[in-house]
């Protein structure tokens, strides 16, 4: 399957008082139509920048440059304004991670389904209020034609996220970003919302990038897993791959640091990861996570670790892969 | 809804019963009304007699009463020094500044909303800086002095406008000009703040990630977000310019009510002074009530507090 969104060499550079701070350093990912792909990574490590570099939607002070950003066959690099506006909000979308700040509070939500639906679609107001209807319907709201008179702060958060679902897929698009979905939610309605993203993927063969820096996140709703760290991706696989055979350190930490068991046992000590992440205003010039791994060689910190190949779909980004024998990180 | 209505009312009455303590209030605190009525040369026997006539012997609470009884009515007395009703005075003024008033808050929005705008798109380029400097000037320039120079290049040199009297709507040309580059710059940045804050907004970002083209992001999701702010100070802006229009007034010669004030007061016109108070405290305490109401029907977020 010829793949959807392909992103190559992708490097965001972010101007601040300190310096250039490079938030991304060549990054390459791609996405198959209909697969969820998860973008891991604690805060900070260029994860949600990803996203918003590939839909053209980096804040002031912050510049894209790609290799190659491919999505359905076009450059998006090389989109003039319109024609990138054309495709946003209709064949790629986006879901974002508050959905209280990303409501517009000064219009009803009907107004918002429907001016997007009509900026893309054209029709009448009553054809796009119906597809509003429709689409609040599928997304669990119930009087759904009601509620579109209503204003987002008369909604739960729970509500207004799903809101926000319907309104990223009014233009059945091919690919949804959605940057930390469910962080700002309630847990209860966390699982609700996953849920609820993974019947539509398969009902609308919607392709998703999942940002987020929850690994019960990702198990939920994810085939393909990236793991980010310090602006790069240093480990990517399958789910199976990456939560059963985790290779590089970092990722290793990660689960480290997650409760043992369902239950949690209790008095069980969480694993933590030492250290902090390393500067990206001068990035070091080998392994970002050398100064805090345990499993470090001097080779590391030389030279930009290379990508290792496990399997098809399995890579990490650690020379220990190369050197099987120095056996697993061990995390107290 | 008609709850935050009916409370906003009740704030304005009391706002407006508090402002006619005050004024009553000022007037007492001003001296013997009586003695000044009476000049210099007055015998004591007439003193008395006027502070009989007057009411002025009563307790302050009658008197406050019965003056409040006739204000409600419009009935604060004859002009000292017109010896005409003062509420027949301020009738006859009280158009002219008015329309003073909307011909300036007119231009000065016209001219502002959009400057703002585009000052905001991008922060610290060449327009905001041009629109910076251009409200900087508006706020250093005296009124006076703007005035002068239009009358002489606009009235004078060119001959295009008339400089002085009520004749015909090109006289407010000039006086509106001036009062709007007085009250402009608050609302160029209230515009360019707010706009600068609603662009940086998530639900700007969000209008951007659904493809909505730059006007609609501009004028339709961010802009009204702004207007909250901006009907507010613009009810502000319109009380300062219908009160503090008497430079502008006296300049172009257009007896309006802020020349009526001016002249009240060097001739210690009491009840014109306190008609004058109480009305434009009255027409500010609805203007605010105005704008709090416009902005409950602009953010739906106020109707439910």
């Amino acid at each position: 399957m010829s793949a959807l969104l392909e992103v190559e060499g992708l490097h965001v550079d972010i101007q601040t008082q300190a310096g250039r701070l490079e938030a991304v350093r060549g990054l390459d990912l791609s996405v198959a139509p209909g697969e969820t792909l998860s973008i891991v990574g604690e805060s900070g490590s260029g994860k949600s920048l990803t996203a918003l570099a590939i839909m053209g939607l980096l804040p002031p002070g912050a510049r894209r440059k790609a290799t190659r950003l491919r999505f359905e066959a076009q450059d998006l690099g090389a989109l003039s304004r319109r024609a990138l506006e054309d495709i946003r909000g209709r064949r790629l979308s986006m879901i974002f991670q508050d959905p209280s700040s990303a409501l517009n509070p000064a219009y009803s939500i009907g107004s918002q389904l429907t001016g997007v639906y009509r900026r893309h679609r054209g029709g009448t107001a009553a054809a796009a209020r119906d597809r509003a209807v429709a689409l609040l319907e599928r997304v669990g709201i119930t009087a759904a034609a009601e509620r579109l008179g209503q204003f987002p702060h008369q909604l739960s958060g729970g509500l207004k996220q799903r809101v926000m679902i319907a309104m990223a897929l009014m233009c059945s698009p091919a690919l949804v970003l959605a940057d930390e979905p469910t962080t700002a939610l309630d847990v209860t309605i966390q699982a609700q919302v996953l849920r609820l993203l993974r019947d539509l993927q398969r009902e609308m063969q919607l392709a998703i990038i999942l940002v987020t820096h929850d690994l019960g996140v990702v198990a939920a709703v994810a085939d393909r897993v990236a793991v980010m760290y310090a602006g790069e991706i240093v480990e990517s696989g399958s789910v199976q791959e990456i939560f059963g055979n985790p290779q590089h350190p970092y990722t290793q930490g990660l689960f480290a640091c997650l409760p043992k068991g369902r239950a949690g046992r209790h008095g069980e000590r969480l694993g933590t990861i030492p250290g902090l992440v390393p500067s990206l205003i001068s990035p070091p010039a080998g392994c970002a996570f050398a100064d805090r791994c345990p499993l470090v060689l001097n080779e590391c910190r030389r030279a930009p670790v290379p990508n290792f190949r496990l399997s098809p779909t399995h890579a990490a980004r650690c020379l220990r892969v190369a050197i099987p024998s120095v056996g697993e990180a061990a995390y107290v | 809804m008609a709850r935050y209505v009916v409370q906003r009312i009740g704030v304005a009455l009391l706002v407006l019963l508090a402002v006619s303590m005050l004024s009553f209030g000022l007037l007492k605190l001003s001296g013997d009304l009586a003695t000044s009525m009476a000049r210099d040369t007055a015998s004591a026997a007439y003193v008395d007699f006027l502070r009989k006539e007057y009411g002025l012997d009563q307790p302050l609470p009658i008197q406050y009463l019965r003056w409040l009884s006739r204000a409600l009515v419009g009935d604060f007395g004859n002009s000292f020094f017109y010896g005409r009703p003062a509420n027949q005075l301020l009738a006859e003024r009280l158009p002219v500044t008015m329309v003073l008033g909307v011909v300036g808050l007119f231009i000065a929005l016209i001219f502002a909303v959009p400057l703002g705008v585009v000052a905001a798109i991008r922060p610290g380029g060449i327009l905001d800086r041009l629109a910076s400097a251009i409200a900087l000037l508006g706020q250093a320039t005296p009124t006076f002095w703007l005035c002068f120079v239009m009358i002489m290049l606009f009235g004078i040199n060119l001959g295009w406008l008339p400089v002085s009297g009520t004749s015909s709507w090109l006289n407010f040309v000039m006086p509106g000009i001036a009062l709007a580059y007085y009250g402009a710059p608050a609302f160029l940045r209230i515009v360019r703040s707010g706009m600068i804050d609603a662009l940086a907004s998530d639900y700007v970002r969000t209008a951007r990630a659904y493809g909505l083209r730059p006007p609609t992001v501009l004028f339709k999701h961010a802009l009204r977000n702004v207007l909250v702010p901006l009907v507010s100070v613009a009810a502000v802006q319109f009380g300062f310019m219908l009160g503090g229009s008497v430079v502008i007034e006296t300049i172009f010669a257009l007896h309006g009510v802020g020349y009526l004030a001016w002249e009240a007061i060097a001739q210690n016109d009491y009840p014109v002074v306190q008609a004058i108070v109480l009305t434009v405290s009255a027409i500010y305490v609805l203007l605010t009530l105005a704008a709090d109401l416009l902005n409950a029907a602009i953010d739906p977020r106020i109707r439910l507090e």
